[in-house]
């Protein structure tokens, strides 16, 4: 089977770190639900022979939080993230969207961290994240950096991960989102244990008929989650008409397949787009 | 080495040595065949890794040695002969390995033996009381809970799981809590039926 004939557990992030340096090319693991199947299918992604498994890092499924933000352990799995209650109250989105990853057996392993830096492009926790504007914490044995999560993502599967890096925190700027309300939807092909079809996640600030502030972003029908922050702008501060949504949406839909190309599922998905995310628009912008 | 600044290997692994990073087998401390009196079978081990993992499987303290890449469910069917654990798709899809690890389900296909060191796992052999069904086993023989069976051990696994966290689930519980076990056969109208019974009967 698989080739692995290496395997540490450290208890600490910097003891995680400094193996991590040791070792170069070790594959980190977790909860194991996107590394194990892919070991098993032998997939160029998952070669090295040396794991180091951080689920026994306790201070990666710490969630700590202020007035100003919340700090989520990469290492926190999806069940411990939908039971914390400040997650449901303020980052009603994320759990929306965590809620439907999978199944309770993978919610149960599967870590926030993970679906971050596995980034597929169904990865359900990224079109939340980065309409939350999602900042992440980067650790190496000798030093720390924050990214942005948008920046964070390169292409399908590829992130500015470095070798000798482990995705420790998922930081959440409060101030900015305190007034927002949102949405995320969903479309598998069934309800249970369902990869993404299409994803979309949506934050807005609305008064007496004029949107003040609107966030979105899109996951699995382009290459990597995707915010559309040109788009967002242009419909800031506008009065809210049905007019108004259907050109958004139109915006919107020229973006996705400026973005993803003409595919064979695009015939299908992109008016599955256009129709859901409209009636879902005007559900919560209109009323 | 080259680009990599600070710890060289033998330093690091100093470090491992003195205790720095304390608690797992560290195999290149060993790795002196004639110095430690080594059978062919031991060196074999050693070189691909083998490690010593203690847990509890269905109440009982294992101690054993198993290679870094075997899987839980592996362990579970292949050393300890728990073969009601099935294996069905191997990839965290169908439920069919569904085991319980510290009170809650999850799909022992999806983790490493190694993983599983220091903790609790219960299978479905573990429900038995003596040669007395458990509740929710009887529950599905008396609902007819099933048609070939195959998933059957999975299904029962994650409603215990279920009813370990909602004693009394409501009905989008049990669907929510069920929805990571697949049957081949269709029969989820009866295993609802099943569950809901033994929710009731364990109450
Ligand atoms: S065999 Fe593990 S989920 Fe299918
Ligand atoms: S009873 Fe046959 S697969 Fe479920």
């Amino acid at each position: 089977m698989y080739k692995i004939n290496k395997y540490y557990k450290p208890k600490t992030i910097s003891e995680a770190a400094q193996l991590l340096q040791e070792f170069g090319e070790a594959q980190i693991i977790a909860g194991g639900t996107d590394s194990i199947p892919g070991y098993h299918h032998s997939s160029r992604r998952f070669q090295a022979d040396t794991l180091i498994d951080i689920g026994a890092i306790a201070e990666l499924r710490e969630m700590i939080s202020n007035d100003s933000e919340i700090m989520i352990g990469a290492g926190t799995s999806f069940s411990d993230l939908l039971s914390n209650e400040l997650v449901r109250k303020k980052l009603g989105i994320l759990a929306d969207a965590v809620s439907q990853i999978g199944s309770v057996q993978i919610r149960n392993r599967a870590t926030i961290g993970g679906n971050i830096s596995n980034n597929a492009p169904c990865a359900d926790s990224v079109p939340p994240l980065l309409a939350l504007g999602a900042k992440l914490e980067l650790t190496s044995w000798d030093s720390k950096r924050i990214v942005e999560l948008s920046d964070f993502l390169k292409d399908a599967y590829n992130t500015d991960l470095r070798k000798n890096e482990i995705l420790t925190k998922i930081i959440i700027d409060l101030s900015h989102i305190q007034n927002l309300k949102g949405f995320f939807y969903k479309l598998g092909r069934r309800r249970g244990v369902a990869v993404s079809r299409l994803t979309f996640a949506c934050l807005y600030d609305k008064s007496n008929g004029i949107l003040h502030e609107l966030r979105f972003a899109v996951g699995a029908i382009t290459p990597i989650g995707k915010r559309f922050r040109e788009i967002e702008e242009i419909y800031q501060n506008k009065k809210i008409t049905s007019e108004m949504i259907e050109s958004l949406i139109k915006m919107l839909a020229d973006k996705v397949l400026e973005i993803s190309g003409l595919r064979w599922s695009t015939l299908y998905k992109l008016p599955v787009l256009t129709e859901n995310i409209s009636h879902h628009l005007k559900k919560h912008l209109l009323e | 080495m080259s680009k990599k600044k600070g710890i060289s290997r033998r330093n690091f692994i100093k470090g491992v040595g003195t205790g720095v990073v304390g608690s797992y087998v560290v195999v290149p401390a060993l790795n002196n065949k004639a110095a430690k009196n080594l059978s062919d079978n031991e060196e074999l081990q050693l070189k691909e890794g083998w490690q010593v993992l203690s847990l509890k499987v269905n109440g009982k303290k294992i101690i054993t040695k198993v290679k870094p890449n075997t899987l839980l469910v592996d362990l579970l069917r292949n050393e300890l002969q728990l073969t009601g654990t099935k294996v069905v798709c191997n990839q965290g899809e169908c439920g069919g390995c569904t085991i319980i690890l510290d009170g809650k389900p999850v799909y022992s296909c999806q983790m490493l033996a190694l993983d599983a060191n220091g903790k609790e796992v219960t299978t479905i052999e573990g429900l038995l009381l003596g040669e007395e069904l458990h509740p929710l086993q009887q529950a599905f023989v008396d609902e007819d809970g099933l048609q070939c069976g195959f998933c059957t051990p999975g299904q029962i696994m994650a409603a215990y799981g279920l009813l370990l966290k909602y004693p009394d689930p409501t009905d989008e519980q049990i669907l929510n809590g069920m929805s990571g076990n697949l049957c081949r056969c269709a029969a989820y109208p009866k295993i609802i039926k099943s569950v809901k019974a033994a929710a009731s009967r364990i109450k």
